[in-house]
């Protein structure tokens, strides 16, 4: 059999994959940095949950204490991992300090994240205050700092309004793992509450989905749009 | 498993904004109502007015172009009076806006209106989607090719129950002779109705993807499968079905600590092709008709131990037999796995897919006189195939470009009786690279080893978006 004429794709494939593979190893084999981290990115491609903003967060004691529990309060599980525990539309933040995350650049990161890349789909939480923002940044650095933190938990007191922050949460959880299960998630913010009920109602019938995790799903996306 | 009455859908708990805007509306709704009475009233009142104006300016030389106070408190008592009917009506009106005394609505005016209204007709939702995909493929021994396809789908939330989704498959065929131009190729993909029963299990008919392991369900839109050619076991001249015309019941539910998900289906089933010298003996899921009065059946169970792993088994019955193979029947059973989660050691995403399917029709004898050229042909009739899927993202790499490359290795694997046409083992390895764009926008340059001496070797580019 003549695979001579399929030699030239066959080599420029190698080639290019020999590349990108060694590229894509040296990079993830740094853990630390020998200097300062620069403006970071976030990964772009997986859209971030976003939760209601406008949220009782609970601050009467700051620090990294109050930092877990608003951390908890937003719902930022929904999509970030933290000591395993959490949603994967987002990166772990397990490890922020071992990775040389200045708490400068936390806050800004919580405050403004397109700051940092302008494609990302997290969303500001402009609204909060000094000391809620330094509460988180402290939550996050003292993770990698003292180990085993314990993972948030939900907020279990809704809030007053229809759709509570724990729905909310659940159905950023729901939507990272169940839709994340197939295919890449398309942030919330490229839809409109009615399109979203279209697009959840499909994957109801396809998935399926049970009606809980198809109202959960929906509250998230249509909080988060 | 309980299984509650349908306690509204997404749209009856809704975030309070949009309540707030439900509720705005009807108040709205409201005030053009009460507006409406409102403006028959002033309307002619401005109208007066005006006109004593107008009136009143018509003739500036006219020595009576002003009103004497006798007629100007009268007009006034006038005013105050249709203000306080005005009032009065208002108030007797109540929040419906219907005005006691008033003309009673005309039948076959708002009545109509007011039934389509219950039925929801008015709140449906559309939403145009789908995908599209170009790509280059250079197969062995064979020309290098360019090709294109597209494949809109329309999904129509009529209410919170019920939904239709349809979708056509639009491509290319290659011309019959040189003198011909390449026709274009328009199938019906979708077009299904369901109905959700509550929250557990929902009801549809129509021409749908058939949930016989995992795949056409779910993976194989050009934008999520991660390679540009769909595994052999599902592609032309495979053995699993993806889309049949008939009925299907389908829902979740949480068993304990998992999550089961079910399907149960009947088709017009597949045609069993017996007169094609290199194709007998094969299963045609292409075919949508009923030939024989008889029905494929099946079902699938899904069950997810926890949220990133899902493994099913598939079940069909058929009798695909056209007149003279009345003793045919065909078994279908699948099983697969679907994983996907992050590994932090690897510092990126991993996922894991595979499936495996046998396929195992009666024993026949094709071509019985040797009429058509190829018989007399019998063999036993199992097949069995399937594929193995592992891909890496380096989601957590330092490198922001390195973020969007996937790397994606298949095994595929074929097994065909080897007294059948075209039989043997067909297997192959693909390497593959992506770039992810966007969440929805995928680069895919793929090569495809085939193992065997005969099993060709293909180098495919594809761009594919969903929309």
């Amino acid at each position: 059999m003549r695979r001579t004429d399929l030699n030239q794709y066959r080599y420029a494939g190698l080639v290019v994959a020999g590349v990108v593979l060694g590229l894509t190893l040296a990079s993830c084999s740094t853990t630390e940095r020998s200097s300062p981290p620069t403006a970071q990115s976030r990964p772009t491609m997986f859209p971030i949950a976003s939760v209601s903003e406008t949220v009782d967060a609970q601050t009467s004691s700051g620090g990294a204490a109050a930092g877990q529990k608003l951390f908890g309060t937003l719902g930022c599980a929904a999509c970030h991992t933290v000591n395993g525990k959490g949603g994967t539309a987002g990166p772990d933040l397990s490890q922020e300090a071992k990775k040389g995350r200045s708490a400068s650049w936390l806050a800004a990161q919580i405050r403004n994240p397109k700051a940092h890349t302008p494609q990302t789909v997290m969303p500001a939480y402009g609204n909060l205050s000094e000391q809620q923002v330094s509460d988180l940044v402290d939550y996050l650095l003292s993770l990698s700092a003292a180990g085993a933190a314990v993972a948030p938990t939900l907020p279990g007191r809704p809030p007053a309004t229809t759709v509570s922050s724990s729905e909310v949460a659940t159905g950023g959880k729901r939507w990272s793992q169940r839709c994340g299960q197939c295919h890449n998630l398309r942030p919330p913010a490229e839809y409109d509450d009615a399109q979203w009920a279209v697009a959840v109602h499909h994957m109801r019938v396809r998935v399926p989905l049970t009606g809980a995790e198809q109202r959960d799903i929906l509250a998230f996306l249509q909080a988060s749009n | 498993m309980e299984c509650f009455p349908y306690r509204g859908g997404p749209q009856g708990r809704v975030p309070s904004a949009r309540n707030a805007r439900h509720e705005a509306a009807g108040a709205v709704v409201e005030r053009v109502n009460t507006m409406e009475w409102r403006n028959r009233v002033y309307g002619p009142v401005v109208l007066l007015l005006l006109s004593g104006c107008v009136w009143g300016a018509a003739d500036p030389n006219d020595k009576d172009r002003y009103v004497s106070r006798q007629e100007y408190e009268a007009l006034k008592k006038q005013l105050a009076d249709v203000e306080t009917r005005l009032k009065a009506q208002e108030k007797a009106a109540g929040p419906q806006g219907q005005v006691p005394g008033a003309e009673a609505p005309q039948p076959g005016t708002t009545e109509p209106r007011r039934k389509v209204d219950r039925l929801g007709l008015f709140d449906t939702n559309l939403l145009l989607t789908g995908d599209a995909a170009v790509g280059f493929s250079k197969t062995q021994d064979q020309p290098s090719t360019f090709t294109a396809e597209f494949n809109p789908m329309l999904l129509w939330q009529l209410n919170e129950r019920l939904f239709f989704e349809g979708s056509l498959e639009l491509g290319l065929q290659g011309p019959e002779t040189n003198g011909e131009g390449s026709a274009t190729d328009v199938e019906l993909d979708l077009a299904n109705l369901t109905y959700l029963l509550n929250d557990y299990i929902l009801a549809g008919a129509g021409k749908f993807s058939v949930p016989f392991t995992a795949y056409h369900n779910h993976l194989d839109p050009t934008w999520i499968n991660k390679l540009p050619a769909d595994p052999l076991v599902y592609g032309d001249g495979g053995i699993a079905p993806d889309s049949g015309v008939g009925a299907f019941a389908t829902g979740a539910a949480p068993w304990r600590r998992m999550l089961v998900n079910y399907a149960v289906f009947v088709t017009n089933g597949p045609a069993l092709i017996t007169d094609d010298p290199q194709a007998a003996g094969s299963l045609n899921f292409d075919n949508y008709n009923d030939l024989n009065d008889n029905k494929a059946v099946g079902f699938r169970i899904g069950l997810l131990p926890f949220s990133r792993l899902e493994v099913g088994y598939s079940f069909e019955f058929s009798n695909p037999n056209p007149p003279g193979f009345e003793t045919v029947h065909s078994t279908l059973h699948g099983v697969d796995l679907n994983y996907v989660a992050p590994i932090a050691a690897l510092q990126g995403q991993l996922t894991a897919r595979a499936a495996w399917v046998w396929s195992n029709l009666s024993e026949a004898t094709y071509d019985p006189t040797g009429a058509l050229g190829f018989g007399p042909l019998r063999f036993a009739n199992d097949r069995n195939g399937g594929y193995a899927e592992l891909a890496y993202r380096p989601t957590e790499a330092a490198e922001r470009f390195l973020r969007n490359f996937e790397f994606v290795a298949r095994y595929d694997r074929l097994n065909i009786p080897a007294q059948a046409p075209g039989g043997g083992t067909q297997e192959q390895w693909t390497a593959g690279i992506d770039y992810w764009i966007t969440a929805r926008t995928i680069l895919k340059a793929a090569y495809t080893f085939g193992v065997h001496e005969n099993d060709p070797e293909v180098f495919a580019l594809q761009f594919a978006t969903g929309f």
